[in-house]
């Protein structure tokens, strides 16, 4: 497959650019010119849901491609999600995501989704995240690469019902893990103490209210006797002063009769003026207590008008019962089974397939031919599928990551027939030399002469038959102003 | 930073409350009120003879912290000084929480536990360490012979256990006037602590409390309780506790009210018989001051019987606490 012309437009610009069947280079001096946006539009072009770039919307662009596979010419138009092909015959719409298979299909002549789905992380190699995806990972945007899914399509073998398995597994675990989220939630809140509980307060305070006036009215009661005792002693002890009596002793002294010689007056007085003051008191108490509630009911009558959304959402969650216990132990069942069905589908992906091998072979050639030592590339055919990422340095991970792409590229043709583009958008930069990105160009032009090349770069490098397509400053320059009735 | 200095305050205005009640209590016989002023963490107790003791109350919220003790004591020697001034104090008094109220291990063994120490009693560091403020400071007004030095147990959140010793000193008391405490011991503490402290702290933050105000509630206490319990024993009757609690205002009337008050006192001097058989041979003539009561007639006897006994018996107790208290 190959990248004839390209056209895309935006308002009033509209720039064409057209390939060369060998090898391409996207040159400008600035590396804001837009070769990554270039690149990326034309797999946006094919269908793929390839994020914009910064600055430049592709929903609202419109863009022509024409591709050759097998002697066919397509010529495809996309504009957000309508998608047309034609193919000299006939011109057939799609509407994407939905039709993406069909359309792949149809440009590249394979129909296994295992393939179809991992043709972008074999043919582009895009600048930020191409040159670090080694067998698994993100391409561009939420495309992914998967060697397993790609071994399984490239050696025939099917797991359609594992996957599937897999899928509804997967599905179940995140339901469960968002379940007993809530379940951490919930004790998040009961933890720091924010379960401030809107339902009942103002019952308990009422209540307790109730109780208090209860206790208040026989104290109430009582106060008020007492001062009528109060005041009944003192008007008849005032009765009696007035009579101005005098009273004799049996010594013969004379005494008369006032508030201070009736015997116990005073002290009767006192005592009442005690209990007087001590039911004052509790009353008090009590009407301090019952004012301070009240206060508290305004309060919370206060908060629960003021409630937030985050309140309510979580007087709502606390609502909501899930046993973290229960969920938890779900969760692990559930990725104990998501790790068998792994690998239940590994092993049928490896089982006889001789696609494994077979890259194995080609990957440690390419390494070793890019001076990658022999101890980083394990004899073991299992290496292919390594998670083991982090112990490789920047360079040899660079060449071992470009040795992957070349035996993904040559294993495609030699099972599908399909000869992919190689697109590599900036391969120079980081820790990449000049140099090793020369060899590895040669090695293409070399080894892979049959597919097309297509590289974006600030640099020229040294290739045959090539074709550069300069940019200035920015993707559209005035040159590119559609000229208008043409 | 200011939450914990609100809360150091107050604590330091209990301890000063909690003070001056056990202040008073120990010179009750002498006193005749107590004041509480929380500016200057003063007391003053007035006495009969219209001298005055003087005393500071400097708390410490850990008791084991003795970085402050000294400044502590250096602000209670001047407030006692400028008392001093006065010239009508009879003894000053420094009394604090702190286990080490002079930061001195060596002489810590002296003031374990609640401690009173006159100065000549104090351990010579402390002698000294007092004098040498005095000098420094220039609170020559005080004359150090007339400082004693009082230590008090008084910490912690739990009010059960920050209150222990106070606790202590009010059952003492109650003992010296001859009140059997039981029952009434925390109640009588706890009014005496909100006369003091919530009274104050509503007001001026100062509160001058009559002896006879911080009395007589005990002995409306003692009245309501003792008397009670005491003629229960003669009853025999488990319906007393129904009788009293229904009947409450019933009893309370013609056991305040003056009139009937004489009436019994005045038949029963004249009967020359002992309470327990005055109220046996007399009841019946008293039934009218139940005349309007709706209740059988087993329950009138017993209400009567109530009433009268009260009133018998509770002038023994006014009579032997205000004897206690030298009221």
């Amino acid at each position: 497959m190959r990248f004839v012309e390209f056209t895309l437009k935006e308002g009033f610009f509209q720039k064409t650019v057209k390939f060369s069947e060998i090898a391409n280079i996207i040159y400008s001096e600035k590396n804001t010119a837009g070769k990554t946006t270039f690149l990326r539009t034309m797999f946006y072009t094919l269908g793929y849901p390839v994020p914009s770039t910064k600055g430049i919307k592709f929903e609202g662009m419109e863009f022509w491609i024409t591709v050759e596979n097998n002697d066919k010419y397509y010529k495809l138009y996309r504009h957000n999600s309508y998608l047309s092909i034609d193919d000299g015959n006939e011109n057939i719409d799609y509407s994407l995501p939905t039709d993406f298979y069909e359309i792949q299909a149809l440009i590249t002549g394979c129909d296994n989704r295992d393939i179809l789905d991992n043709l972008l992380g074999a043919s582009y190699m895009d600048q930020e995240k191409g040159w670090t995806l080694l067998n698994r990972g993100k391409v561009i945007g939420n495309i992914s690469f998967n060697i397993e899914a790609l071994v399984r399509g490239l050696g025939g073998k099917n797991c359609a019902d594992e996957l599937l398995q897999l899928e509804a597994v997967k599905r179940q675990l995140k339901k469960y893990e968002y379940m007993h989220s809530v379940a951490e939630y919930q004790e998040a809140i009961r933890e720091t103490g924010e379960d401030i509980e809107y339902d009942a307060p103002d019952e308990v305070i009422d209540r307790r209210i109730e109780v208090l006036r209860s206790e208040k009215e026989p104290i109430a009661d009582e106060l008020k006797q007492i001062k009528s005792i109060l005041r009944k002693n003192k008007m008849l002890v005032e009765y009696i002063a007035d009579m101005k009596l005098t009273v004799q002793s049996p010594s013969g002294e004379e005494i008369p009769v006032t508030r201070d010689t009736l015997v116990g007056f005073i002290d009767n007085n006192e005592f009442l003026t005690a209990r007087r003051e001590m039911l004052t008191a509790d009353l008090e108490d009590i009407n301090r207590q019952i004012t301070s509630l009240e206060k508290q009911k305004g309060k919370e009558e206060q908060l629960f008008k003021v409630q937030t959304a985050i309140e309510a959402f979580d007087s709502d969650i606390k609502r909501i019962s899930v046993d973290a216990i229960a969920t938890q132990r779900i969760i692990e069942q559930l990725k104990k089974e998501r790790q068998k069905l792994q690998e239940r589908i590994r092993s049928m992906t490896k089982q006889d397939n001789g696609v494994v091998l077979e890259l194995h072979n080609c990957i440690s050639a390419y390494a070793q031919e890019l001076d990658v030592s022999e101890t980083y590339v394990a004899p073991n055919e299992d290496y292919i599928f390594t998670n083991d990422l982090k112990s490789l340095s920047g360079t040899i991970l660079h060449k071992i990551v470009f040795s992957f792409k070349l035996a993904y590229i040559k294993l495609i043709k030699e099972k599908t027939g399909l000869i992919l583009p190689i697109v590599l958008d900036s391969p120079t930069g980081r820790e990449v030399e000049h140099s090793t990105v020369e060899k590895m160009l040669k090695i293409i032009q070399r080894d892979y002469s049959r597919h097309q090349l297509i590289v974006a770069s600030i640099h020229d490098y040294d290739l045959k038959d090539k074709k550069i397509i300069e940019f200035k400053d920015r993707l559209f320059s005035s040159t590119d102003l559609m000229k208008v009735g043409e | 930073m200011s939450d914990r200095n609100a809360s150091a305050a107050a604590f330091g205005w209990d301890f000063q409350v909690n003070s001056a009640m056990l202040l008073m209590l120990e010179n009750i016989r002498e006193a005749k009120s107590v004041r509480v002023e929380g500016a200057d963490e003063d007391i003053e107790i007035v006495l009969q003879d219209q001298s005055k003791i003087y005393a500071q109350a400097k708390a410490v919220v850990k008791p084991d912290d003795y970085s402050n003790v000294i400044e502590k004591l250096t602000k209670a020697l001047e407030t006692l000084s400028l008392a001093a001034k006065n010239g009508d104090g009879s003894l000053f008094t420094y009394m604090t929480n702190s286990a080490n109220p002079f930061n001195n291990q060596r002489t810590i063994s002296y003031f374990t536990g609640r401690t009173h120490l006159g100065y000549d009693e104090l351990p010579d560091s402390a002698q000294k360490k007092i004098e040498e403020i005095i000098q420094q400071k220039g609170y020559t007004d005080l004359n150090m012979h007339h400082l004693d030095v009082r230590v008090i147990p008084f910490y912690g959140n739990d009010l059960k256990n920050r209150y222990k010793e106070i606790q202590a000193c009010v059952n003492e008391f109650l003992s010296e006037v001859n009140v059997a405490s039981q029952g009434i011991n925390t109640e009588i503490m706890q009014i005496w602590q909100r006369d003091l402290f919530q009274n104050a702290t509503q007001t001026d933050r100062a509160i001058s409390i009559s002896k006879k105000e911080m009395i007589w509630p005990l002995i409306v206490l003692v009245v309501d309780k003792a008397v009670a319990s005491e003629y229960k024993k003669d009853f025999n009757d488990d319906e007393i506790d129904d009788i009293e609690r229904k009947y409450k205002l019933i009893i309370n009337q013609n056991t305040l009210s003056y009139e009937m008050i004489s009436r019994v006192m005045t038949d029963h001097r004249k009967s020359k018989q002992k309470p327990k058989e005055f109220v046996e041979n007399h009841w019946n003539e008293y039934l009218d001051v139940v005349n309007s009561v709706e209740a059988d007639e087993q329950t009138k006897e017993s209400l009567v019987k109530i009433i009268l006994y009260r009133i018998l018996v509770q002038r023994h107790y006014i009579r032997d606490i205000k004897r206690g208290a030298n009221l």
